[in-house]
């Protein structure tokens, strides 16, 4: 009945002259952990730079009832929507604690916890961030940064929060690790989710809903007991069987 | 002995502006990912907008101040007008765009101004000290405490306030610092505006010096480039020593080594910089850390 | 295009040398400084446009190619042509030296490296006064037209050039298209992908640089006998920052750009020094940047033809792919 938080619409998404984003809908409810499937080069990354306008795009995005497609990434990242990127993106020659601090400095608006009580729930859902503040983001192991990234998005404040593919490169027992602590993050702070992940078992144990992309567009929705229960419409958009036109889908 | 402090001192002094210069340098590198070959053209327009205002009736300090705040404005201009809309062009594009501001400042500072040296009288008065045969002047134990004072300055806005929280991390990484909400724009023109700023000091505190004409710091351009190198990106007070030996050591070349005259000036800091790219590229005290990501 | 080209060059060529008994001596002094400086930029191009490296040095190549063949001349009494093809030679080899650091520097560092030579050339010259004439500069020995043709000195030394810049031009577009030269654009696009072809980017760069400065020896070379007297504020920082202009308003690929790029370097500065004493820098700094952005504006438009959207920011952070496909889009052109 009520609004969705972010709801697209009719989204393309272009790099330069090439088209990776066709006609994509999806939304994501308040309170909602929404995955975002789909195998290498589907666009899942594009997707989520597309929502926070770092890449060409047509269609509209709205976000807490407005529209947001022609604002520009900071602004839309003031307005609430938080962006863990592929890659972490941690500032690798600042330390640990800055990367932090820099989160802090752009309060979204209705926001109001003060930065230090902020700051002390973020170590207490990660502790070795604590340990670590002194350090150079840069020196960190891959987990770690993820952790950072992680925490650093959320400590901005957001109400919607972006995390790209975050298990990418990391061994399998962090990966569980870090998903453990981010279920125990999502539920103590109100954040709502979309994350894009290409380890669908994680993605699925997560998340509520879920989105299949393919070649660029929704190949295949459902919650995520729909989905587990229909492995083969899972492995075939996968696969991009009964799917659409080739092209580029590049990430 | 005398003549080794004299050369020593003044050394120390002009160091002092050229790393002011290669700090401002080093700025836009940080932010942009370029070197601006106008930089020095910029400090030289500083430096006659100082001295047009001091002609005007104005105190030499306030003088001081309104270019600074005019040389800010222009640089936040400069960066929003000519450099935004080829941000994203290759290197070179950018490095044209920064040579066609190198001449065509130049330019306008020699048609509102003239092409003929001006004098101009010593920022800091004129007393002199003798330290055995030596003489130091006030104008260069001035200089040499204006570069100090300007580094703490800088060091304590890029390192302790949260806007320059923003603009380093702005600088590192243009796109993680957007999704957290930071104006990266706003960063760079901001960057270019303190670089602007920078300049401007380092060229009012050289005029006295080099006498005011229209190439005055474009002359130092190779060895503000050196000082920037030597004291490798990302470092600020690195940048800083490396000009004070650039300064130093090109003095002593003058003065110990007879292939070294007014002519050669530029081979001293031409060796320093092949030496420092090929033993330690990051310079002395720089981090690996590039340009944009 | 290939065909065609075939059959303009010759007539191309044909036409320039027509030309030598129609235009007056002072069109053709100007045209057989362009061609000289084409050469040069057909050089820096090579570099530039194809390899990816930045030079702010080649005024000091020049300098070496052209204070060689003078020195050449009037000391050792070698015959004009010789004297070229040995200047040419020395440049050659001083740019491989040069070169050998580009297989530890690169990017901007190794600007900067080329750019002190650009600095330090003239200074070095006046320093050897003794060798060179110092500032005063060098009188060279004048050109001797050959076998009594009925042809001024201006009008020998257009043919000349015109001659070379043709040869020039065909091996350079020979080279461009050869493995050799797709070499060079893998390299440019990415050094590991270079690697994974079996070609080495470091050597690829010395080698590179050699030919560059063979050009640029050439070039000089042939400069300098036009000019007459050599004096070291021609081969001066701010040349090498026009032949970086030539080459990037030429588009720095292709043998077009390199002429066009030089013919901009010579008339303009005419051009606008005749508009008056203090307009004429700051109206040629103001052409480049037209040039410039026209060329970005451009660059951009082809980046997004047959796409639907039109709505952007311009506060965005465009995608890191958008960026390399925007300057492969711009070395192709």
């Amino acid at each position: 009945m009520s609004e969705p938080l972010l709801s697209v619409e009719g989204l393309c998404a272009y790099y330069g002259g090439v088209q990776v984003l066709r006609d994509v809908s999806l939304k994501v409810e308040e309170g909602e952990v929404v995955a975002l499937l789909g195998p290498n080069g589907a666009g899942k990354t594009t997707l989520m730079k597309a929502i926070s306008h770092a890449v060409r795009i047509s269609g509209s995005v709205t976000f807490a009832g407005e529209e947001i497609g022609r604002r520009s990434t900071a602004q839309i990242a003031r307005a609430g929507i938080g962006h863990v990127p592929e890659g972490r993106g941690t500032f690798t020659d600042l330390t640990v604690l800055e990367n932090l601090q820099l989160a802090m400095s752009n309060q979204p608006k209705g926001r109001s916890r003060s930065a230090a009580s902020r700051l002390d729930a973020i170590y207490e859902v990660f502790p070795k961030l604590g340990e670590l503040s002194p350090r150079l983001a840069g020196k960190l192991s891959g987990g770690e940064q993820q952790m950072l990234a992680i925490a650093r998005a959320v400590l901005a404040g957001p109400r919607l929060l972006l995390i790209d593919e975050p298990s990418t490169g990391l061994a399998p027992n962090l990966v569980a690790e870090m998903y453990e602590r981010l279920g125990h993050l999502i539920s103590t702070w109100e954040i709502s989710v979309l994350i894009a992940e290409q380890n669908v078992h994680h993605a699925l144990g997560i998340a509520r809903r879920a989105y299949v992309l393919a070649s660029g567009r929704v190949a295949l929705e459902g919650t995520s007991d729909e989905l587990r229960g229909n492995q083969d419409s899972l492995a075939s958009a996968y696969l991009g069987e009964g799917s659409l036109t080739t092209s580029a889908g590049g990430h | 002995m005398g003549l080794l402090l004299q050369q020593l001192v003044s050394g120390i002094a002009s160091g002092m502006m050229i790393g002011l210069l290669g700090m401002a340098l080093s700025t836009v590198y940080q932010g942009t990912g370029v070197l601006n070959f106008g930089q020095g053209a910029l400090a030289t327009a500083s430096a006659y907008i100082a001295w047009h205002l001091q002609q005007t009736g104005w105190p030499f300090w306030w003088s001081f101040v309104g270019s600074l705040v005019v040389s800010f404005a222009l640089g936040w201009l400069i960066e929003r007008v000519l450099i935004r809309p080829v941000a994203d062009a290759p290197e070179l594009t950018i490095l044209v765009v920064t040579a066609a501001l190198l001449l065509g400042v130049t330019a306008v500072v020699g048609m509102i101004w003239g092409y003929d040296a001006q004098a101009v009288s010593s920022s800091f008065g004129d007393h002199v000290w003798h330290l055995g045969d030596a003489v130091v002047t006030a104008q260069q134990v001035g200089t040499a405490a204006a570069g100090l004072v300007a580094l703490v300055i800088l060091h304590l806005v890029l390192h302790r306030t949260s806007l320059g929280l923003k603009m380093r991390a702005s600088a590192m990484n243009r796109k993680s610092a957007a999704y957290l909400g930071v104006n990266t724009s706003r960063m760079l023109g901001i960057g270019w505006g303190l670089a602007a700023a920078m300049g401007a000091a380092a060229g009012i505190f050289s005029a006295p010096v080099s006498q005011l004409n229209p190439d005055m710091m474009t002359n130092a351009l190779l060895m503000t480039f050196a000082a920037l190198v030597l004291g490798g990106v990302g470092s600020l007070g690195g940048v800083m020593i490396g000009g004070v030996i650039v300064g130093v050591s090109t003095n002593l070349g003058f003065t110990y080594l007879p292939f070294i005259s007014g002519d050669t000036a530029d081979v001293v800091p031409f060796v320093v910089i092949l030496a420092i790219l090929l033993l330690r590229p990051q310079g002395l005290f720089g981090r690996e850390s590039g340009a944009r990501s | 295009m290939r065909t065609s080209r075939r059959f303009a060059t010759p007539v191309m060529v044909l036409l320039c040398v027509v030309l030598t008994w129609i235009l007056s001596d002072y069109q053709l002094y100007n045209l057989t400084q362009v061609g000289a400086l084409a050469i040069v930029v057909l050089g820096l191009n090579l570099l530039m446009g194809h390899l990816g490296s930045i030079s702010a040095g080649h005024s000091a190549l020049m300098g070496v190619g052209g204070y060689g063949t003078v020195l050449l001349t009037t000391r050792a009494d070698v015959p004009g042509p010789f004297a070229i093809v040995l200047a040419t030679l020395a440049t050659c080899v001083a740019g491989l030296i040069v070169g050998l650091p580009a297989l530890r520097i690169r990017g901007l560092s190794f600007a900067l490296v080329t750019l002190g030579l650009a600095i330090v050339f003239p200074e070095l010259v006046i320093h050897f006064s003794g060798l060179t004439g110092g500032a005063n500069g060098l009188a060279s020995a004048p050109v001797a037209v050959p076998f009594g043709l009925a042809l001024t000195q201006v009008q020998w030394m257009y043919l000349v050039v015109a001659v070379s810049l043709a040869v020039v031009v065909f091996g350079f577009l020979l080279v461009a298209s050869s493995a050799y030269g797709r070499g060079l654009d893998a390299v440019r696009v990415s050094e590991d992908l270079a690697n994974s072809c079996g070609v080495s980017p470091g050597r690829a760069g010395v080698l590179t640089f050699g030919v560059s400065a063979a050009l640029a020896g050439f070039g000089g070379g042939l400069y300098q006998l036009s000019l007459g007297t050599a004096t070291p504020d021609t081969y001066s920082f701010s040349l090498s920052l026009s032949l970086v202009f030539a080459s990037v308003i030429g588009g720095m690929r292709g043998a077009i750009g390199a002429i066009v790029g030089a013919a901009f370097i010579i008339y303009a500065p005419n051009y606008t020094a005749s508009l008056g004493n203090h307009g004429p820098q700051l109206i040629y700094a103001l052409l480049i940047l037209a040039v410039v952005y026209g060329r970005r504006v451009i660059e951009l438009l082809r980046a997004r033809r047959g796409t639907v959207d039109l709505r952007v920011d311009t506060d965005v952070t465009p995608a890191e792919p958008a960026r390399q496909a925007t300057a492969s889009a711009a070395q192709r052109s």
